[in-house]
């Protein structure tokens, strides 16, 4: 049978921060049984932590800096995505996914939505007057959005507010 | 006065100069963090990563950093004053967002012009910075209830 798990999304830097805290955080409060993990993440960006089972790294959904190469780079990249989502579901069954940001967790979102996955979006800290370019995305797929600074709200109406991680 | 210039893990070679050049044999005690900068300080002790960067924040009057937020939540809740400096060698724009937040409700001073780094050094030792209150995330239980759809408990 296949282990069923929740599925975290996260990039470098500060999105990894955050999904480390939030870790430490369900460990700490969720007693109710443990939960098992498995990852997605950019190069290298991987969290050891003791109830995540595997992780697979990814090369980044957006380049930061907007080259000609992108064009040759980008059907590898999909096909990259593609190959890791059909993995993922060949060995797991995913309950859910939570994602800190960045756009990395934009095409698993929504290939994981299209089977019905619930999907948690927690979006990025470091925002207080403008929204991140995954937040603007995820808004519309996400099942349940979370915004760590309230003056999000005026963007996000439908947003929980939960807190800094 | 002890200062810690602090960049994260993004280097920012051109505020790591600046300081060491124009500090040099004055007064103030300064220790650069500086990643994987290409500059190396000449007038001031420095170091690339700490494992335990909270001793360092602890030991500083004031300290000087990047606008990364894990950085400045950090430091906020250790009570200490601090300068921020956006890194603009970024080609992202989002430290501009927290930085300008912060300086705005009083809880830090934000500078953008390296020139105004002495002044407002000066000011940041005389004025007393507003406390930044933190709502400590409380939805670790409500996400992992919906994430595993345990209906037994409910909110």
């Amino acid at each position: 049978m296949k282990p069923t798990v929740i599925l975290l999304i996260y990039g470098s830097g500060g999105h990894r921060a955050q999904m480390d805290k939030l870790l430490a955080k369900i460990n700490k409060e969720y007693e109710e049984g443990k939960a098992s993990f498995i990852g997605i993440t950019e190069s290298e960006a991987s969290i050891i932590h003791p109830d995540i089972i595997e992780t697979y790294e990814q090369p980044p959904f957006r380049n930061k800096y907007f080259s000609f190469m992108n064009l040759f780079s980008a059907p590898r990249k999909y096909f990259n995505f593609i190959s890791c989502f059909a993995k993922i579901n060949k060995n797991y069954k995913v309950l859910s996914v939570i994602s800190t940001g960045p756009g990395l967790a934009i095409p698993f979102s929504f290939l994981f939505k299209l089977k019905r996955t619930k999907i948690v979006f927690i979006e990025t800290w470091s925002r207080f007057e403008t929204q991140s370019y995954a937040g603007k995305v995820m808004y519309r797929i996400a099942d349940k959005f979370y915004i760590q600074n309230k003056s999000l709200k005026k963007f996000y109406p439908k947003a929980i507010y939960s807190g800094l991680l | 006065m002890k200062v810690l210039v602090t960049v994260g893990t993004t280097r920012f070679d051109s505020l790591i100069k600046y300081l060491d050049e124009t500090f040099a044999g004055l007064s103030h005690a300064f220790t650069f963090q500086i990643a994987d900068g290409k500059y190396i300080p000449v007038n001031f002790p420095y170091f690339r990563f700490s494992p335990d960067i909270n001793t360092y924040y602890k030991a500083s009057d004031l300290v000087i950093c990047h606008a990364g937020a894990g950085t400045i939540y950090k430091l906020l809740e250790m009570k200490k004053k601090i300068i921020i400096v956006p890194n603009t060698e970024r080609i992202d724009n989002h430290q501009l967002d927290i930085a300008s937040y912060m300086a705005a409700n009083g809880y830090a001073i934000s500078v953008k012009d390296f020139s105004e780094l002495p002044q407002e050094m000066q000011s940041a030792t005389r004025s007393e910075m507003k406390i930044f209150e933190k709502h400590d995330f409380d939805k670790t239980r409500e996400i992992m209830y919906f994430c595993t759809g345990d209906l037994e408990n409910k909110l």
